[in-house]
């Protein structure tokens, strides 16, 4: 916070502008999401500096799984700079979490059999591979000590983990971080659960904008379900949590969401099942990405279609 | 016939009198076997009207129930009676002793019996807010219809959301209170049915995008270290 002149302002957008034009690119942040979303890439143009990213979808839809094909590949361009990708996760452990990091990269349907250790011989050099990867990669993590089922997951608070911790876990050599999910974060000021959330999305908010962009994750509520493409009012808490986002990232599954599907439909939707990220942002627009929740594999994919082609999102 | 008794008998206990009273005069014999459905034909009264006009004469003196065969005897006297025959023998195997409020309501429904909801509702309200402990707060018929009104018409359903709804306490405004439960009931239901529907035309929107992720969803970019399935 300051006072500044137009002056000032004028001559750092020109130099912005130099620098930029030193390597034009339509992905111009100085990070992306990833070879695996091209599209979500082109409609971000990356990630940039000291944005706040709010990824949200209804409960179970799977913003976490989603979320976890994120930090390895942001990591791998982490690599050099001597910044750390830093992962706080309040709902599992260190180990389930890369587990599942691994487990999404290696494309193994189901991470159950790798605990069972039953995996074929290709997943388990997969899985091998993946594990070196993610090893060799700029990650740290800030966690809960335990694992938390469907129900924990859910109290507010409900987590050993602070915010002061998680300011001073990100304070130095932040390269990007995630936060899984911004409910459980314990010892919040304020008094009732809206004043503590909206609290916690301000101090989100600064730390992002002052230390290093980051995403938080969060819910979108049930009531939001069977009313279409979600929107900012749709975040759980306080719409507050929206309204602090530079991006907001919501992901949904109309199928999954959907309680009322006819046989029909069922059948449509059984080995795949579309799915849309909805893209808002303060300085880049709004769109939509079309992926698909593949049932097989369990995983989300970005589908990409044949030159000129422009999927068919429901207005 | 005593001029003042027969003028305490409600209409309906009335018909169903004057109906037993003709089958004596012109059988004169001394059992008359007539079903639940012979007295709806006689009477022109619905079931539960015949359940609770015989209610009503049997509690007036009028007829005598006889509890080994689950029948209603002609008790008073009669030109059959005088004459030397036996009490005409009304077969009740439907006897309304063995209806419950919540039976009243479903024949009425099953009946689409405008007047024989009101009255398995006024049962009801008679069993919620009985008269010693509400004695101002009757349930009348515009209030029994309104109410019928409010739940789609169905007694049943009415009386299913009113005493589930309904505990021990006493309550005041009784008709306010079972007016508020059915409002937010309806409401609830009309949101649910109404989600439905937006559910149901929003899945409608995405059927294309469906469509799209089978046929192009092997397109999909594959994870870094994903085997060929």
């Amino acid at each position: 916070m300051g006072i500044t002149r137009s002056s000032d302002v004028s001559r750092r957008l020109r130099e912005e502008y130099e620098a930029a034009s030193l390597n034009p690119k339509e992905v111009f942040g100085y990070a992306n999401f990833g070879e695996a979303f091209p599209a979500l890439n082109a409609m971000t143009a990356g990630i940039h500096p000291n944005t706040l990213t709010i990824l949200a979808s209804r409960p179970k839809v799977g913003k976490s799984q989603f979320a976890s094909s994120v930090p390895p590949e942001i990591a791998r361009q982490a690599v050099g700079t001597g910044l750390y990708v830093k992962i706080i996760t309040l709902e599992t452990t260190v180990k389930t979490y890369q587990r599942r990091m691994a487990a999404t990269a290696a494309g193994i349907p189901n991470p159950k059999a790798i605990r069972a250790g039953m995996l074929s011989p290709a997943q388990r050099d997969a899985y091998y591979r993946a594990l070196d990867w993610i090893g060799e990669l700029p990650i740290e993590y800030l966690s809960n000590e335990g694992d938390l089922d469907e129900v924990e997951a859910l109290l507010f608070g409900n987590s050993n983990v602070t915010l002061s911790k998680i300011r001073e876990f990100l304070s130095k050599d932040t390269f990007w971080w995630l936060l899984d999910h911004m409910g459980l974060v314990s010892d919040l000021k304020g008094g009732d659960t809206t004043t503590k959330t909206l609290n916690l999305a301000n101090d989100l908010q600064r730390i992002a904008n002052q230390v290093c962009a980051g995403m938080v994750i969060t819910h979108l509520t049930r009531d939001s379900m069977g009313k279409g493409v979600p929107g900012i009012e749709s975040i759980s808490g306080s719409d507050q949590v929206g309204k602090n986002a530079d991006v907001l990232l919501l992901l949904q599954r109309p199928y999954f969401e959907n309680r009322n599907l006819s046989p029909e439909d069922i059948e449509l939707v059984k080995e795949r099942e579309p799915a849309i990220l909805v893209f808002h942002s303060r300085d880049e627009g709004s769109g939509m990405v079309f992926m698909i929740w593949d049932k097989v594999k369990v995983g989300f994919y970005e589908v990409v279609l044949p030159d000129g082609k422009t999927p068919p999102f429901p207005r | 016939m005593d001029e003042f008794i027969v003028s305490r008998l409600s209409n309906k206990a009335g018909r169903l009198l004057f109906a037993l009273l003709i089958t004596i005069n012109l059988r004169e014999t001394r059992t008359v076997d007539m079903t639940t459905e012979d007295l709806v034909a006689r009477t022109g009264l619905s079931r539960q009207s015949v359940y609770q006009a015989t209610d009503e004469l049997i509690t007036g003196g009028y007829i005598a129930r006889d509890r080994e065969s689950y029948a209603v005897l002609l008790a008073m006297p009669s030109p059959a009676m005088s004459s030397g025959h036996s009490p005409v023998v009304v077969p009740v195997e439907d006897s309304q002793e063995e209806l419950t409020t919540e039976d009243l309501c479903r024949v009425a429904d099953e009946e689409n019996n405008a007047s024989g909801k009101v009255e398995a509702l006024q049962h009801m309200w008679e069993d919620l807010f009985p008269q010693k402990d509400y004695p101002l707060q009757r349930l009348q018929t515009p209030a029994a219809k309104h109410f019928l009104a409010i739940a789609g018409g169905s007694a049943l359903e009415v009386y299913s959301q009113v005493t589930s709804g309904v505990g021990n306490k006493k309550i005041q405004y009784p008709k306010s209170y079972v007016e508020a439960i059915l409002k937010a009931r309806a409401k609830t239901k009309a949101d649910a049915a109404q989600s439905e529907a937006s559910e149901s035309r929003e899945i409608e929107g995405y059927r294309d995008l469906a469509r799209w992720s089978n046929e192009y969803g092997n397109n999909s970019l594959k994870r870094r270290f994903e085997t060929p399935s």
